[in-house]
């Protein structure tokens, strides 16, 4: 399954070369990949619906992490959405960006990047397995939303959607960690067939249901959803529609069989869920943008589906199987109508359309079969979903049974309702809108959307079919899923939805006036946290970085003291016997250094304290030759004669003298103290450290022995580099590089950031111009 | 300024690439010097990587007598970058240099050892007889590289940037 996946992510890689000769095919490409996953995943029905098909690959055996994978039912279910859908909107996609369209090659890739991923996140059997396909999928969202980042809408949507889903998932890392810690293993199987308990795991539910809620939109993070459809459309039928949103709900589905009866794990489930679903109904009555009609009732279906994935029980889990096919299964292709709408007519707000009923039939059918398995008419997959969901809930009874009953009820009028409207604003001939002119689309356009619509009305007639893999995830039992359960309260609740919902829509511009008045707008939310980080973020800076070099090194000398001074005084003992000098030509060195050390407070010139300092340095080296470190000494030497250079190259630019004024009498004893304290804090802790080894280094020794043979080098300092202790020179080196890096880019942005205006993107440091200009 | 700036003053382009300061900041000593040094230096660099394993050097220590090769010249002549036929970036060979070095770090485990591992390699040359040489000596022309690289852009950005800022700033023009 691994290279499954896999292949997804390489033939990604490869879909630019396809897409230079041609866009289409790029995606006709990128097609066949998921149609195979599907066909892959459905001839291993019979393995998947039994005890399901493993597989596992360790990639670090040592630490324990593998990659597992597991084909079972509620996986089977997922992939017909994953790989199924996302074949027929690649397709789709064919037909929707043009043969010249620049957001063509990026977009094929992406999405199939994406197949990819979402397809390792719905078969993943480890949760860190999950979570990196989690996170995945946040990142290919960013960049299906973003497309090529030239739009402000469109980065603000994505970095939303980022942020929100992102902060969700760091949430559910440590909840995972939790609770794989509580279990045992990280195996999803496992934990799920023992679900461990405790207070570790009462932690770590919450923060897993965080970033449920957050990647499935639920209330209070709904509003990067809405935001995230100024994606092209198919990226929004997709993602924001048939497979990622619901990665939450996946998440919720997979582990409720373990925890459902804990009240940690079903009430802020059922909660947000209904919540969601009514909120979510509510504010797609009254958007004018079709697709955001849309989005929203994307929203209020999530929140539908995490009801009855959390709330526990067989029956709901049964719904929430056949919901959620419905749900991909009638979404997706309202999605790709509205963008089929928008290319033949320019235009997706319901207020301009009309008319669309006469000169685009076709579609016009396809939306009404569509939209009817949204409102939950029989015979189709929704309302299959819709009445083995009031059965649940109305079987169950009691307080909990009815409450949800009657909330599921609520939403499901609103469901109605905005399906009404939708499909009234978009095809209806409307009194005083002339109609719109319309070419037609191609059959690239419309075949996926018939074929989409048709599954849904296909599995609801057959719908023995989706009661497989239900039954497989919720368990065998007496209730199954049916078109005829007989006359009963399921049948008058569906009844009821209906007859509300288009009673709603009858009275939509009572409806329209009172649904603006909303309460309160999660979207300020978003901005309001956004706008405070950014507050808090400058306040700390401000405080912590004050840009002032004193300060900085004060408070550096400080740690310093408090630090390995007490440690010094109290755990360590005086050398005994300790020589002031072993070799007499230490003496003029120490004093050289001495000087040039107490000179540099007193230089006025910069110049001067620069070559004081150079002094110091070549003054140590010299030290270090006198105690036969020659590697050292060189070393020094060329770094000193390097580290010289460089501050007289940049002294140029600094003023010849250091700042005219003195600093007041008090600051200049402080820091004089502060400076004497460090100082002698370093070399008598230098001192006392000397005296703490009292037999030779037994690694060292070692290595004396070693070099020659094992790195076949007489120099032990050069077998330690570059053999023994290679890993550290390689890091180090990776260091030199980002530090190189660093200094160029700030030495040369600034300059440009000083010319102002006529600072292009063209004249950026790494331009060609650029490097012409100082390389020559 | 002074007759002794007017005397000094070479005519003669010195410097190898071609490229000389303008007029007055030309300095005949230093420029005869550089012309003599650098090429010793570079020589000396290569001495001191390939010798590293038997005596003081090593890649770092041979990159940065490299590199202050380049400064010497950049100092003497004014330009920057390694003065050769086919224009190399100084990110360039930093990358490159990396590049080497993590190679040399993964290349063992196709063969089947430890990442980072070492083996010697002998061969007899003709005339010259056998030479061996140990397999980190990659991992040190990787460092060589990552030096010169990283001193080159240090020039680039330092030296000819703030030089050519402070020219358009009109504040030094030489």
């Amino acid at each position: 399954m691994l290279a499954l996946v896999l292949a997804h992510l390489v033939v990604a890689a490869a879909l630019p070369m396809v897409s230079a000769r041609s866009r289409r095919a790029a995606f006709g490409v990128a097609a066949i990949l998921p149609a195979l996953t599907l066909v892959w995943a459905l001839a291993n029905a019979g393995p998947a619906l039994g005890p399901g098909l493993t597989s596992t690959t360790a990639w670090a055996p040592t630490l324990g992490l593998e990659l597992s994978f597991r084909l079972d039912a509620l996986a089977l279910a997922m992939i017909v959405l994953v790989s199924g859908i996302g074949a027929v909107i690649l397709v789709y996609a064919m037909g929707y960006f043009g043969p010249t369209s620049e957001d063509a090659t990026r977009s094929a890739a992406l999405l199939l990047t994406f197949a990819g991923v979402m397809l390792g996140l719905v078969l993943a059997d480890d949760l860190l397995t999950l979570y990196v396909f989690w996170e995945l999928t946040s990142v290919t969202s960013f960049l299906l939303v973003g497309q090529s980042g030239e739009k402000r809408e469109n980065r603000r949507a994505a970095v939303q959607a980022l942020l929100v889903t992102v902060l969700g998932g760091l949430a559910m890392l440590l909840g995972f960690v939790l609770l794989g810690e509580a279990a045992g293993t990280y195996r999803i199987s496992e934990i799920v067939a023992a679900p461990p308990t405790g207070p570790m795991v009462t932690a770590a539910l919450p923060l897993i249901l965080l970033g449920a809620f957050t990647k499935s939109a639920q209330l209070p993070f709904h509003p990067w959803l809405p935001a995230a459809m100024v994606a092209p459309t198919p990226v929004s039928a997709y993602l924001h529609a048939a497979s990622m949103v619901k990665a939450g709900v996946y998440l919720v589905a997979r582990l409720s069989p373990g925890f459902s009866d804990l009240a940690v794990w079903w009430v802020p489930v059922v909660v947000a869920g209904l919540g969601t679903m009514l909120i979510g109904g509510w504010r797609a009555l009254y958007q004018t943008d079709l697709k955001r009609v849309l989005a929203f009732g994307t929203v209020s279906q999530l929140g539908f589906l995490m009801v009855l994935f959390g709330a526990g029980g067989r029956i709901a889990a049964l719904g929430g199987i056949a919901m959620l096919l419905a749900h991909g299964l009638f979404k997706a292709p309202l999605f790709m109508i509205v963008g089929a709408v928008e290319h033949a007519t320019g235009s997706r707000d319901l207020r301009k359309l009309s008319g669309l009923r006469t000169s685009m039939p076709g579609l016009a059918v396809a939306a009404a079969v569509a939209a009817a398995s949204m409102a939950g008419l029989p015979p189709l997959l929704g309302f299959v979903g819709k009445e083995t969901a009031f059965e649940a809930f109305l079987g169950e009874g009691g307080v909990r049974g009815w409450a949800i009953a009657l909330g599921l009820l609520a939403g499901s009028v609103l469901t109605a309702a905005y399906s009404a409207r939708f499909l009234w604003g978009m095809f209806a001939a409307k009194p005083g809108v002339a109609p719109t002119p319309v070419h037609a689309p191609g059959p690239l356009t419309t075949a996926p959307i018939w074929l989409s619509a048709a599954a849904g009305l296909a599995l609801g007639i057959a719908y023995p079919l989706v009661d497989a893999p239900a039954e497989a995830y919720a368990g065998p039992g007496e209730y199954q899923l049916a078109l005829w359960h007989g006359l009963g309260p399921p049948l008058l609740f569906s009844a009821i939805a209906i007859g509300g919902g288009l009673t709603v829509h009858v009275l939509r511009t009572r409806v329209d006036r009172l649904a603006k008045h909303s309460p309160f707008d999660a979207q300020h939310g978003y901005e309001g946290a956004i706008a405070g980080l950014e507050r808090v973020a400058v306040a700390v800076t401000g405080r912590v970085q004050v840009g002032s070099l004193p300060a900085y090194l004060a408070t550096i000398i400080v740690v310093v003291v408090v630090l390995i001074g007490p440690a010094t005084l109290f755990g360590g003992a005086w050398p005994v016997g300790q020589p002031l000098y072993h070799s007499i030509i230490q003496v003029p060195l120490g004093l050289a250094v001495a000087v040039a050390a107490l000179a540099v407070v007193k230089a006025r010139r910069r110049f001067t304290a620069v070559l004081l300092v150079g002094v110091i340095g070549y003054g140590v080296a010299g030290l270090f030759i006198v105690d036969g470190a020659p590697d050292l000494a060189l070393a020094q030497f060329l770094v000193e004669t390097l580290s010289l250079v460089a501050f007289v190259f940049v002294l140029r630019r600094l003023p010849a003298h250091f700042t005219e004024q003195p600093s007041p009498r008090r600051t200049q004893w402080f820091r004089a103290g502060l400076a004497a304290v460090g100082g002698t804090v370093v070399a008598g802790g230098a001192v006392v450290l000397s005296a703490a080894r009292v037999a030779p280094s037994s690694t060292s020794a070692d290595f004396i022995a070693l070099a020659p043979d094992g790195a076949g080098a007489d120099n032990v300092i050069a077998a330690i580099l570059v053999d023994f202790r290679a890993l550290d020179t390689v890091g180090e080196i990776g260091v030199l590089f980002v530090a190189a890096a660093g200094v160029a880019s700030l030495v040369l942005a600034t300059r440009y950031d000083r010319k102002g205006l006529s600072a292009s993107v063209e004249s950026g440091q790494g331009s060609p111009r650029h490097e012409e200009d100082l390389v020559g | 300024m002074t007759i002794f700036d007017e005397w000094d003053a070479p005519r003669e382009p010195w410097m190898l690439p071609g490229a000389c300061r303008r007029g007055r900041t030309r300095r005949l000593l230093l420029e005869v010097a550089a012309r003599t040094l650098f090429p010793t230096m570079l020589v000396f660099s290569l001495y001191l990587l390939l010798v590293g394993h038997y005596s003081p050097g090593g890649g770092f220590a041979a990159g940065l007598v490299a590199g202050l090769a380049f400064v010497l010249r950049h100092i003497a002549g004014g330009s920057v970058g390694f003065g050769m036929l086919v224009p190399v970036r100084p990110p360039v060979v930093i990358g490159s240099g990396l590049a080497i070095a993590v190679l040399t770090a993964l290349v063992p485990l196709l063969v089947g050892s430890p990442a980072l591992s070492s083996a010697k390699l002998a061969v007899d040359i003709p005339l010259l007889g056998p030479v061996s040489a140990q397999t980190s000596l990659f991992l040190d022309i990787g460092v060589y590289l990552l030096i010169v690289g990283v001193v080159v852009d240090l020039l680039r950005s330092l030296g000819a940037g703030i030089e050519r800022d402070m020219r358009e700033a009109e504040e030094w023009l030489p």
